[in-house]
């Protein structure tokens, strides 16, 4: 909803990102109070004005705004204001509309959940849930096909068919939240297949086949990450997965249950298994 | 009308996972784009768009070397790139992680795992809007 005037508005994913450009004009806060009522009514979670480090704006800016905050009110949306200049603040201040503009330093810092604190079990709950829910969602979306889990299975390594598996895609996570290994183990015909489906061909090359075992596994791992981190407060990074070929497999370090608990996941293409590791990291 | 202007646009792909570079390229061939490139990560992205005229970046986020973001910074701090329409496709999708994509100026995002609808309605959206502009 781009504005022919020094106020715009982007809206991805949940957020309305309002840019406020330097030399607002009277006229361009008034085109912007017509639009108020519709931008108020967008279906986002989350309002974010950037103020681009602008020294000063038009006095009628402020009640626009406050006017704004009001509507959002209503609507239980939250307002944040980012690259607030001080000379400005002391602006936003002064009229008392600090709580209003609701200014943060570091939009990474604002919009991170606090760590929760949770118990050994309760972690392993939430990760093992959504990892088989990132493993549906992207087996659905990127092969058109569904996968089962049987979660009584999960710890029990010793019925995975490892002289079955060619390669093993890795993701080392180490930090103050969590120590683990994830691997996406998986035979080359399986995973054949499902490069097949995600690309719709009937042949696909050797080095489509590996990528498919790093693609699959940045796919969960990535999907259960981002909603890990922003519904549950886990703070898990974002990584790169590394590839083992058969000959490398002796680099690998796996540990035994408790500390080591199985995925299985089983497609009408073929199964593979996500093993997660809180003793190899 | 819009397939016909589509022949002469040119799309950089931009991810360390050739598998999904593979995809999208296959996407963007059925659509009609005349001209697709392909990177591995940010510095090779860079290094071509340099080189070639591109009229529109599909970037991942997460590649060793450069990753997305800081191509995206990159871009946005040299003129001749400020307005060069880069859609993000990547699984950040947490909404400091958007809006951190936002503020550097990117023009939309494509969470995955993705459908091909998605990919199409959005290349098209933005290829249709610069040939409006």
């Amino acid at each position: 909803m781009p504005m022919a005037n020094r106020i715009s508005s982007t809206v991805l994913e949940g957020v309305n990102y309002i840019s406020v450009g330097a030399g607002l004009s009277d006229e361009d806060v008034r085109q912007f109070e017509q639009n108020l009522p519709q931008w108020a009514n967008l279906p986002v979670e989350l309002h974010v004005l950037d103020m681009k480090n602008l020294s000063g704006v038009p006095e009628r800016f402020f009640k626009a705004i406050n006017n704004f905050a009001g509507l959002l009110s209503l609507r239980h949306t939250n307002l944040i204001s980012i690259n607030v200049s001080d000379v400005l603040f002391g602006e936003i201040t002064r009229h008392g509309l600090a709580h209003v503009f609701n200014r943060v330093e570091s939009v990474t810092s604002a919009l991170t959940q606090k760590k929760r604190e949770l118990s050994e079990t309760e972690l392993k709950r939430l990760l093992f849930k959504y990892l088989i829910r990132a493993a549906h969602l992207a087996l659905e979306v990127t092969c058109n096909s569904t996968v089962t889990c049987d979660e009584n299975y999960m710890s029990n390594p010793a019925r995975v068919p490892y002289e079955k598996i060619d390669l093993i895609s890795v993701i080392d996570v180490r930090g103050e939240f969590l120590n683990a290994q994830f691997r996406l183990c998986a035979s080359s015909d399986v995973l054949t297949e499902l490069a097949k489906a995600m690309l719709s061909l009937p042949v696909v090359e050797p080095e489509m086949v590996e990528s498919m075992a790093q693609e699959l596994l940045n796919l969960i791992y990535g999907n259960a990450k981002s909603n890990l981190n922003e519904n549950e407060s886990f703070r898990l990074p974002p990584a790169i997965p590394k590839l083992y070929r058969r000959p490398d497999f002796k680099q690998i370090k796996r540990s035994t249950p408790p500390q080591l608990t199985v995925l299985p996941l089983v497609t009408p293409l073929g199964s593979f298994y996500v093993e997660v590791d809180f003793g190899a990291a | 009308m819009l397939s016909m202007s589509l022949n002469q646009k040119t799309v950089l792909i931009v991810d360390d996972m050739m598998s999904i570079r593979v995809k999208l390229r296959k996407l963007c061939t059925d659509m009609g784009i005349g001209t697709i490139y392909e990177a591995p990560d940010g510095q090779q992205a860079l290094d071509l768009i340099n080189s070639r005229p591109v009229d529109l970046v599909l970037s991942d986020w997460n590649m060793p070397n450069m990753n997305g973001l800081s191509f995206l910074q990159k871009m946005r701090a040299n003129e001749k790139f400020k307005q060069l329409p880069v859609i993000f496709i990547t699984s950040e999708n947490e909404k400091a992680s958007i809006l951190q994509a936002l503020v550097l100026g990117v023009t939309d995002y494509i969470v995955k795992p993705f459908t091909d609808d998605a990919v199409i309605r959005k290349v098209s959206q933005v290829l249709g809007n610069e040939n409006k502009g």
